[in-house]
């Protein structure tokens, strides 16, 4: 699996790095999305429910 | 997957209604699905409406929330786009305005909120509101005529709109009967919202009903304040707060008198289940029941509801977060966010406009709010008492 992240879509909700704070983190400045690294197998289900929370749809899980 | 019911119906075809069905088809639910709209169009966001759409920055594809491939791969065996105008919550049939009924083993209520009308709009000629993507559409082509503009609204939707409009080049005038967020923000951080507004070219009448509204020459209305102030606008949008879509469910038994109420899974009464905007949710973790008109708690009510639907017994306990851009400034809030709590600063400051700060109910923190701090606001997020 691999994460690709919309900065322009995201609000800096933070849900992603609740969801999955090995994998996410925000930026000091606006509080938008910066992808830490690409999951693990077993990270993929963190990955899941972080895309499955954003509220700005701004994580897209992809096939590798 | 036992206890799956074989045939579920879905009032509502919003955020919460289109998650209810993409987890129940994730989860493996094999069974037949109904859904029951409102709206000739696929699920869309609201959130972008007042925003990036609005503005015209984004084209209004983006705020679907599935393509129709992926609306088309969810299996849908009825797709109903006539709003539902009766329940019958014993035998689980819900019955449409266009004279079908959809008989189902389990029936999601779904159906979100309207705009309230105020009582000035009566007999006066297009005051506008915001919900739908048609009333989105409408507006942004409006505003982009340049006209004199009067929001009507001091909440999350009438700053909003306010701040679209001026930067559209709109000049907009702001009456609101309470100060902005009076019902979420501590006046301090309610002032210095106001002033953001004021700073972006807003005139806001604070404190003000309006009276009246009149046709005036040509195209203009006149709105008559309760101060004695007099307003000329092209445009008036009223966002005076939403009502639960629930008179369908009048003769149901159902106990709809603040929402529709429902425990701490969803569940209303075998059978029947509920969430988002119209959902009276029992929230342990708050000690209390509330009902949200907020994406984000709509979408993890609807995953909760998904999951008891197939027989687990799921409970929707995490903290709500609500979030706000306008006039430059981003606002966002965890938890119990009312302004008769005591509240009390956590770290930066309310004038230099990043701050965040704590609500406190008998002495714990129940609730956050961020000015402009996004990322300090999710650390402070674990403040928030046993939750």
């Amino acid at each position: 699996m691999r994460i690709s992240v919309d900065v322009d879509r995201c609000i800096g909700g933070g849900q992603c790095v609740l969801s999955a704070p090995e994998l996410f983190d925000q930026s000091d400045d606006d509080g938008t999305v910066i992808l830490l690294r690409q999951p693990s197998l077993s990270e993929e289900e963190d990955a899941q429910q972080a895309a499955r929370v954003c509220p700005a749809r701004a994580i897209a899980l992809h096939d590798s | 997957m036992s206890t799956a019911p074989p045939h579920v119906a879905v009032v509502g075809a919003g955020v919460a209604g289109l998650t209810v069905m993409q987890e129940l088809r994730r989860l493996g639910y094999a069974g037949r699905l109904t859904v029951v709209g409102a709206e000739p169009h696929l699920p869309y966001d609201r959130p972008v409406l007042s925003k990036q759409v609005l503005l015209g920055e984004w084209p209004v594809e983006r705020a679907y929330l599935t393509t129709q491939g992926e609306w088309e791969a969810l299996g849908i065996e009825e797709w109903h786009t006539e709003p539902a105008i009766e329940l019958d919550a014993v035998r689980r049939v819900v019955r449409l305005r266009d004279g079908g009924t959809v008989e189902a083993d389990a029936v999601v209520v779904a159906s979100g909120c309207r705009p309230r009308i105020p009582g000035f709009a009566a007999g006066a000629r297009g005051v506008r509101v915001l919900r739908s993507i048609d009333d989105c559409l409408r507006l942004r082509d409006a505003l982009a005529e340049g006209p004199r503009v009067a929001v009507v609204g001091g909440g999350f939707l009438g700053l909003e709109l306010a701040s679209a409009a001026r930067t559209m080049g709109a000049h907009v005038e702001l009456v609101t009967r309470k100060p902005p967020l009076e019902r979420v923000l501590p006046p301090e951080l309610s002032a210095e919202l106001r002033a953001m507004h004021e700073e972006q070219g807003t005139v806001v009448h604070c404190g003000f009903d309006v009276e009246r509204l009149v046709a005036g020459a040509g195209d203009v209305d006149v709105l008559h304040l309760s101060n004695g102030e007099v307003i000329h606008a092209e445009l008036v949008v009223a966002a005076v707060g939403v009502e639960p879509n629930l008179e369908w469910l009048r003769s149901s038994g159902l106990d709809i008198s603040d929402g529709l109420e429902c425990d701490d899974g969803g569940r209303v009464a075998a059978g029947i289940y509920c969430c988002g905007d119209v959902a009276h949710w029992w929230n342990p973790a708050l000690g209390r029941r509330m009902r949200f008109e907020h994406r984000v708690p709509a979408v993890e009510q609807a995953t909760v509801v998904a999951r008891n639907l197939l027989g687990e017994r799921a409970s929707w306990t995490s903290l709500p977060f609500w979030w706000t851009d306008q006039a430059g400034g981003r606002l966002q809030g965890y938890g119990l966010t009312v302004s008769e709590l005591e509240f009390t600063a956590h770290s930066g400051s309310i004038g230099e406009r990043r701050f965040v700060g704590l609500y406190l109910d008998r002495g714990s923190v129940v609730g956050a709010v961020g000015f402009n701090s996004p990322k300090e606001l999710r650390q402070a997020r674990q403040l928030i008492g046993n939750l």
